[in-house]
């Protein structure tokens, strides 16, 4: 169970130490409760009668998505995509963007169980007091990392719990090139476990690192595709603000590559700088993606019966009720 | 179903809520309100500093984070008799709700036991974020962070955490639409705004997200958004307070409607909250 600080805003243990501006929190005296005024017998009297939520704003774990499939079937979106592709940042802007109002065309927001988390993804967009941003810290790469991120969402009466799996991009390409790799334990799980995937294509690394780039994209494409069972893919080109200073060839060929892979998958261009704003490839472009995947994951889907032709000689098994005389 | 009419004000600290409960009561006590008072309260110790230093002319002091005193109002509303209950909570117990993501006891009964909630939120607090989505740029430095940091939750995220921990306490999904609790979100201090606009216009532009929130999950009918100004204008010049002291507390401070009218006649917000 989570613990709190008795100073008023201290973020400890979360964060640092307000008091002493120091990770230890513990040696602080309003953490031990003499300057808060209350008693460790008052502390300890309120804890009794609280109840835990299920839930606490933090990202999910594999085991926290009961919390929500008991409502309904929740839609997993694996995020795939090399190292530094704009898997976590793009995450965090489509939450960015719903925080300023942005709206989804079709789907209204009805909350989340992973507020914090999506917190922390905003805040690496956000403009620092110097002037700058900072991105988000590479994704662990640890095998048994997982990081969900929880939207509950409506459109008319339909209801959906959406979950998005990011992961890093170093297991990713562990997994692309072996996908029983045991570093890779997480991105097989994903794949596995995902009802539609966002691929991300990093348009900077194809600039600086051309074909070498490319033939890791494929390949992690390809993977991809190997055992799909027609779940729906986006292919999003990310820093597509920049995506004019990839070589014209190589990015022809990733595409007709791309095409052939996943067929007739939808490309999204998105960006995490509009300019000028609203711009396209932020603020339309980046829902888009997960509005094309509802929409795909919500389309009825062909099912094929198999009626079933008795070939016994048993009577009894014959049998085909009454309405079979008629 | 049938409402309830047991109403539960829910704040932050320093939100407004107990000044304008003791403005609520300085009214109807005088007979300054559409809403009667039936007999006086028995107990209004939750209150009595509030309405003792507006009296002189000062602002209420915010509530201590660990005292719970409940003050029931016996009134009389378009001749039905009501029992009103305002838990009177220091406002900490919201933040540490938030915080712990657990729910004390004491919560756990005005929450099962109240129909009507009434969320008090100051908006002229809350400090607009600057990020890419709004802000265009040059030149960027895309360094990678070295440290995952931990922000702690915006404002408008606590108050979206808050409606959900409350739902859930209360066994309310958000599958359907919700029509019990009946939801009024009151903007405070709205003197601080120096605004036109109706409630829901400032709602939208301080907090586009928790309102898109409120609007999917609460039926058409079933929430409302007001403005209010309990105290009308901060008593920080001696000014300020020898116009509290000439005039009296239950002549200062207004309401506004869902549609932006002004109204003096604060009472009017428990009479809203009643009909939705």
């Amino acid at each position: 169970m989570r613990n709190k600080c008795g100073k008023p805003d201290c973020p400890a243990p979360k964060g640092l130490c307000l008091e002493h501006a120091s990770p230890d929190y513990q040696k602080c005296d309003y953490w031990l409760g003499k300057k808060t005024g209350q008693s460790v017998e008052e502390q300890k009297e309120a804890k009794k009668t609280a109840q835990s939520l299920p839930w606490t704003g933090e990202p999910f774990q594999p085991t926290d998505i009961e919390i929500v499939s008991q409502r309904s079937v929740p839609l997993i979106i694996g995020m795939v995509g090399g190292a530094d592709a704009g898997k976590t940042s793009y995450l965090g802007m489509l939450y960015t963007l719903l925080f300023n109002g942005n709206k989804f065309k079709h789907w209204s927001f009805a909350g989340s169980c992973t507020l914090a988390a999506w917190e922390t993804l905003a805040q690496y967009l956000r403009i620092q007091p110097d002037g700058n941003v900072a991105f988000a810290p590479p994704t662990p790469s640890n095998p048994d990392f997982y990081s969900l991120y929880h939207l509950a969402l409506k459109r008319e009466e339909l209801f959906r719990d959406v979950l998005f799996v990011d992961s890093s991009g170093e297991v990713f390409k562990l997994w692309a090139e072996d996908i029983h790799d045991p570093n890779a334990e997480n991105a097989q799980w994903i794949y596995e476990n995902s009802n539609a995937f966002i691929f991300m294509v990093d348009s900077v690394a194809l600039t600086k690192r051309r074909g070498a780039a490319k033939s890791e994209i494929v390949q992690m494409a390809e993977q991809l595709a190997a055992n799909l069972k027609g779940r729906p893919v986006a292919v999003v080109w990310s820093k597509a603000d920049k995506i004019e200073n990839i070589r014209e060839n190589i990015r022809r060929a990733l595409e007709e590559d791309l095409a052939l892979v996943f067929g007739n998958s939808q490309v999204f261009e998105v960006s995490n700088f509009p300019k000028p704003i609203p711009d396209t490839l932020c603020h339309e472009n980046n829902p888009a993606v997960v509005e094309y995947l509802l929409e795909k994951l919500n389309e009825p889907k062909i099912i094929r019966l198999i009626p079933q032709v008795s070939i016994s000689d048993d009577l009894l098994f014959n049998y085909r009720g009454s309405y079979g005389s008629e | 179903m049938v409402v309830n009419d047991s109403i539960l004000i829910v704040g932050q600290p320093a939100s407004g809520k107990t000044t304008f409960i003791a403005q609520f009561l300085t009214r109807v006590k005088k007979r300054k309100s559409s809403i009667k008072l039936i007999k006086i309260p028995e107990n209004i110790k939750a209150i009595t500093n509030a309405i003792k230093r507006l009296s002189t002319g000062e602002e209420p002091e915010t509530t201590p984070a660990y005292q719970n005193v409940e003050l029931v109002i016996p009134i009389n509303v378009d001749g039905k008799n009501i029992d009103l209950v305002f838990p009177d909570y220091g406002g900490e117990q919201v933040n540490a709700m938030i915080d712990l993501m657990e729910i004390n006891e004491n919560w756990q009964k005005l929450v099962t036991c109240s129909d009507r909630w009434i969320h008090f939120i100051r908006p002229h607090e809350i400090t607009p974020e600057y990020d890419l989505s709004i802000s265009s740029y040059d030149e960027i430095k895309t360094e990678k962070n070295t440290a995952f940091k931990n922000p702690g939750l915006s404002n408008q995220s606590k108050f979206i955490e808050l409606l959900q921990i409350l739902l859930h306490t209360k066994n309310k999904g958000i599958k359907h639409p919700i029509s019990i609790p009946k939801l009024s979100i009151v903007l405070t201090c709205w003197d601080e705004l120096n605004t036109n606009g109706k409630p829901v216009q400032v709602l939208r532009e301080k907090l586009p997200m928790f309102l898109h929130f409120i609007e999917t999950v609460w039926e058409k009918e079933a929430f409302e958004i007001l403005g209010l100004s309990a105290q009308e204008f901060p008593l920080k010049t001696q000014e300020a307070k020898d116009k509290y002291l000439d005039e009296l507390p239950e002549n200062i401070g207004y309401m506004i409607d869902q549609e932006g009218v002004k109204d003096k006649d604060i009472t009017k917000l428990v009479k809203i909250a009643l009909q939705l």
